[in-house]
């Protein structure tokens, strides 16, 4: 399955009556089983892209195409990561993964079987009668990751899940992403400000300008999978989009 | 949920009274009725009866089968006139949580109704519908819809939008949004409505019972001062007290505790 946008406009009305522009004219397309990272500055709208093909934000113009053709996007199964865990605090890790696959219209007793599966795959299947308040930061996003992973999705939506997380917990979940991601070969739209995150990850990086964002630039990674994160080639292709990005020097300092 | 992590830090070094905090409000409600008692004995009993008589008042009201039927009464007003308040409180509460229109239309009404003494609704509650069930049962709903109202339309607006975002993201209709991820954030809101409201109902009853009626604790509360029995006032006033505090104890409590178990998180 191949997701495109075609010129998509969005603007969001303002307190005092104006309106802000946040989308001007964003045209992607992401591959079969393609990884794609979306790279900007804080605010800048990719979130907003984001929930345009989740389907939660309407566009003022352009188009999500499924596959070349316009498909309603609430008919194609998407898991979502957001980059706080949203979990529902008042139900158990497990149905809070079940949750969503019941949404999704998965039998009860089989969305609770496979909920158990998805935790397992995140390392959390002992915690799973625990309530999310009593996990720490990383461990809620593991289960928001196992909410989105269970439904297998047919796309999977990423907004900056690792950002609220010390890096040595973002490591390890990047690299779990990735096996998982390789098994599944479902296409992954992930957003995120760290470009080093990016290189890492991603088969297709994009680059968002500043408000209203277009994509300025868009760039392949090649390079073959088992990165390492200090590898001097994926160093290099970070440089690059801080270059896009307008910002001199600061290699290290995006890099966390 | 930050404040409950100590009690289970400080286990083991705790003294008694912080491992069976039972034993606190044990040892509270003894040292109320001691001095009770020791204040009691310099007084006449027709002034202030000791907690000895009034407790074998309460006793002997409760056997002759008496307490069963006043209070029986009182209740049955108390429970129409909540649930009444509660259902209309919980639709327009919700509509002044997501309508700015409603919201800014039903707040004076809101207000007003705070600001009205209740003792001021009991008197025209009895002038309109006179010495009948009606008049406590629209007394207990006036008052109350405010309150309550007021609660939920605090809960809805504190909604968590980004969970529903979520719940709409993974594609949950409506009916598992407004389960699952509405009503549970809306709980304790109405659990503090629910307490909050029928103590405030007890309260408006035995005044509306008290000004006109002919049954109830506050009619016998009332009958108690025209025979001039303060022993009377005493055993009415504690048998009602206790049931009050069953309820609370014994129903409320155990179901917030419950309902809301989730908070009680322990942070890794």
């Amino acid at each position: 399955m191949q997701i495109a946008l075609r010129g998509i406009h969005k603007d969001f009305p303002r307190e005092n009556g104006g309106s802000l522009a946040v989308l001007r004219d964003v045209t992607l397309t992401v591959g079969a089983g393609e990884f794609c990272c979306v790279v900007g500055s804080s605010g800048c709208g990719k979130s907003t892209i984001l929930n345009i093909v989740a389907g939660l934000t309407l566009p003022d113009s352009g188009q999500v195409l499924v596959d070349d053709a316009r498909v309603d996007s609430s008919r194609i199964r998407i898991g979502y990561v957001f980059q706080k865990p949203r979990l529902l605090n008042w139900k158990s890790v497990r149905e809070n993964v079940a949750f969503a696959l019941k949404a999704s219209g998965v039998p009860a007793a089989e969305a609770r079987a496979r909920a158990l599966h998805y935790l397992d795959l995140v390392g959390l299947a002992q915690f799973e009668h625990e309530f999310p308040l009593a996990l720490s930061g990383g461990m809620q996003q593991r289960v928001a990751i196992a909410r989105a992973l269970a439904i297998e999705p047919d796309l999977l939506l990423m907004d900056e899940p690792f950002s609220h997380l010390d890096e040595l917990t973002a490591r390890v979940l990047r690299a779990e992403l990735l096996r998982i991601w390789r098994q599944a070969r479902k296409p992954v739209m992930f957003v995120t400000h760290n470009a080093l995150e990016a290189v890492y990850l991603a088969d297709q990086v994009l680059i968002l300008s500043g408000r209203p964002a277009t994509i300025m630039k868009s760039l392949r990674v090649s390079l073959p999978r088992d990165r390492e994160m200090e590898d001097p080639r994926l160093v290099a292709l970070q440089r690059e989009i801080l270059d896009a990005l307008g910002i001199a020097g600061a290699s290290g300092s995006l890099s966390k | 949920m930050k404040s409950s992590s100590s009690s289970s830090e400080g286990a083991q070094g705790a003294s008694i009274w912080q491992r069976w905090p039972a034993l606190v409000y044990l040892a509270s409600l003894s040292t109320m009725l001691v001095v009770w008692h020791a204040i009691a004995r310099f007084f006449p009993p027709a002034l202030l009866p000791g907690p000895i008589p009034v407790f074998q008042r309460v006793g002997g009201i409760i056997v002759s089968g008496q307490f069963v039927v006043h209070m029986a009464a009182t209740m049955l007003r108390v429970a129409t006139g909540f649930l009444s308040a509660f259902l209309v409180s919980i639709g327009l509460g919700i509509l002044m949580g997501v309508n700015r229109t409603a919201e800014r239309f039903f707040e004076p009404e809101i207000v007003v109704g705070l600001t009205i003494p209740s003792l001021a609704w009991s008197v025209i509650a009895l002038m309109w519908f006179g010495i009948s069930e009606l008049a406590p049962i629209f007394t207990i709903f006036v008052i109350l819809q405010p309150v309550i109202t007021v609660n939920i339309w605090q809960g809805t607006k504190a909604l968590d939008h980004e969970v529903v975002e979520m719940a709409r993201a993974f594609r949950a209709g409506r009916a598992m949004v407004i389960r699952d991820v509405v009503i549970p954030q809306l709980v304790p809101y109405l659990l503090a409505a629910t307490r909050f409201g029928l103590s405030l109902a007890w309260k408006v009853t035995v005044i509306a019972e008290l000004l006109g009626l002919s049954t109830g604790i506050g009619y016998m509360i009332h009958y108690s001062f025209g025979i001039f029995s303060m022993l009377d006032v005493f055993a009415w006033t504690i048998a009602f007290t206790l049931v009050m505090l069953a309820l609370e104890y014994g129903f409320l409590k155990p179901l917030e505790t419950r309902v809301t178990g989730w908070r009680r998180a322990v942070t890794l």
